[in-house]
């Protein structure tokens, strides 16, 4: 990569963190995870005993929890954080500023993106670090149950999973957010993509959109999707700096 | 050095079937402060827009220092420009040092920058250090200042920057400027409908209308070409001001004189012959003429004379 290209991105990534600061991202980012981890520490009190060796309560866990996660949480929080993340420029037109400054106008996209990917990240690694912290407290709580060990293992690999294949949605979802100003937009498509990905697996159809990439990849354990959620991001991602920076600046 | 600071070459741009900026030529001296006039819509913040590159023209081609604007040329002019564009950017979450960091760390210069350039628009650090959500309509535009002399530019645009001040704002603004001028080093191109304002710091001026450069030259030059009101000091001013009505002849009561606003510059009439008529009229109203004083034109007249051109005037060689 060119050196000031990649000097530019650097510092665009810089500044992006400092124009979040006070943005509230961290409502959603850290917000949605805990219902997702209370899900999960719910499951996990409600067994009485943990009887016999068929018995894999880890396995509802994970299920129920990282579930919900990948078929509807993640879409939400990836759709509320692209927009507030794009929200900030907006709301402080910050474009026709951004694009006179003597910075590549990609390195923009580029740093907003990067700021929706390490916030989906955190997030993905609080539900993690949530369902983690939920079987161990129980454990200790109720050692009666005789709850397993927490599989970190498995735990991490559902988590390393659903993340690259979140990254298609979090290309799109930027791009959405920083095309058109309104919240609505972005979490309108979020709202029918989840839905049309419900119907879709419910008729066995598979990873068909974006929105079922993750779903599908922790149902099969299928690390081939987690190859197309990270090529398909960056081909997004591509097509979005290109658009976006040919774009007249307006505001 | 490049002779001008910013030179275009038949800039146009479209939106629909809207002319936003027909065959502009401008041509900014560098060292020079350049008052950008003309009425809303006329394509000002259009053409500041097509110079900075945020929107394309589609025909026609901008020079900032000598060197053409190009994808390849971009960045490296663009480290010699400040901008303040309307309303200035800002993240009203964040505190006036966090604003102008985050600037900062985009441009690459040093955290003394920051220091330097609330020091020039006189902004108190512990104003800085405040939420900008809690600032007056003066300081945010005071910031976007500060945001727009962060590189020590060579080149200021500044694109209605006296929006929404009060007598004290517009003070220090003309202080910056003023500022500016005295050092010399940054060439500035400010749009304003404060004529007044304007005429006090400006050296050079370029007027638009209907999206074409009409005038554009030297203040003192411009203002030279520019014949100013005439006042008559009578014994009666209404009924002289009466008498010149009904005769057609526009003119208004200014306590014990009347005053004669100059002939449009599209009119056959030269203000001689207009002064002489008046007086004609007033004296055979029976009115008594005391003085007639012909006054030193002023940037607003010279506006408002220009308000008829469609065709470029350039006194610049």
């Amino acid at each position: 990569m060119n050196r000031s290209v990649l000097t530019d991105c650097l510092r665009a990534t810089r500044s992006q963190s400092i124009r979040l600061r006070g943005s509230g991202v961290w409502l959603p980012t850290l917000g949605v995870p805990a219902l997702a981890a209370g899900l999960a520490a719910l499951v996990l009190w409600s067994i009485e005993t943990v009887a016999g060796e068929e018995a894999d309560p880890w396995g509802e866990v994970l299920q129920a929890a990282f579930g919900l996660w990948a078929i509807l949480l993640l879409p939400l929080v990836i759709a509320l954080v692209a927009a507030q993340v794009a929200g900030t420029e907006h709301s402080a037109r910050g474009w026709k500023h951004l694009f006179t400054l003597p910075v590549w106008k990609g390195a923009h996209i580029i740093a907003a993106w990067t700021a929706v990917a390490v916030l989906t990240a955190t997030a993905t690694a609080a539900l993690t670090a949530g369902v983690a912290g939920a079987g161990a407290a129980v454990s200790m709580l109720r050692p009666e149950v005789g709850l397993p060990p927490v599989p970190v293992w498995d735990l991490l690999r559902a988590a390393t999973l659903v993340y690259a294949c979140s990254l298609l949605l979090v290309s799109v979802h930027l791009w959405l957010s920083l095309r058109w100003p309104s919240v609505g937009v972005g979490l309108g498509v979020a709202v029918g993509g989840v839905l049309t990905n419900v119907v879709l697996l419910n008729l066995g159809a598979g990873a068909v959109t974006p929105y079922g990439l993750a779903p599908m990849a922790l149902m099969s354990d299928h690390t081939g999707l987690a190859l197309v959620g990270l090529a398909g991001g960056a081909v997004v991602l591509a097509g979005a700096v290109v658009h976006l920076s040919r774009r007249d600046a307006a505001t | 050095m490049a002779q001008y600071a910013v030179q275009t070459e038949s800039l146009s741009r479209r939106y629909g079937d809207v002319h936003a900026v027909q065959g502009v030529d401008l041509a900014v001296p560098t060292g020079s402060v350049y008052g950008f006039l003309g009425p809303n819509g006329s394509g000002k913040t259009t053409t500041i827009r097509l110079l900075l590159g945020l929107v394309r023209p589609d025909s026609g081609h901008v020079r900032l220092f000598g060197t053409p604007f190009t994808p390849q040329s971009r960045s490296g002019l663009l480290a010699r420009v400040g901008a303040l564009i309307e309303e200035p950017s800002l993240y009203r979450g964040l505190t006036g040092i966090e604003n102008l960091e985050a600037t900062r760390v985009l441009r690459g210069l040093p955290r003394s920058a920051v220091g330097r350039s609330l020091e020039i628009v006189g902004l108190a650090p512990s104003d800085a250090a405040r939420r900008v959500r809690t600032y007056s309509q003066g300081m945010r535009q005071r910031l976007g200042l500060a945001l727009a002399l962060l590189p020590r530019p060579d080149l200021l645009v500044l694109d209605e920057p006296a929006n929404g001040l009060d007598p004290d704002g517009l003070q220090d603004l003309r202080g910056v400027l003023v500022r500016l001028r005295q050092e010399g080093r940054t060439t500035v191109l400010v749009s304003s409908h404060q004529l007044g304002e304007v005429e006090r710091v400006a050296t050079d001026v370029g007027v638009m209308r209907e999206g074409r450069l009409v005038r554009q030259g030297l203040l003192a030059d411009l203002l030279r070409q520019t014949p100013g009101p005439v006042r008559i000091r009578v014994r009666d001013p209404e009924r002289a001001v009466g008498a010149l009505a009904r005769c057609g002849t526009e003119a208004t009561c200014r306590g014990e004189t009347v005053l004669l606003e100059p002939p449009r510059a599209s009119s056959d009439t030269s203000l001689d012959t207009a002064t002489a008529a008046a007086v004609r009229v007033i004296v055979e109203a029976g009115v008594e003429v005391f003085e007639v004083k012909a006054e030193a034109p002023t940037l607003e007249s010279f506006f408002f004379s220009s308000a008829e051109e469609t065709s470029h005037t350039n006194t610049r060689p």
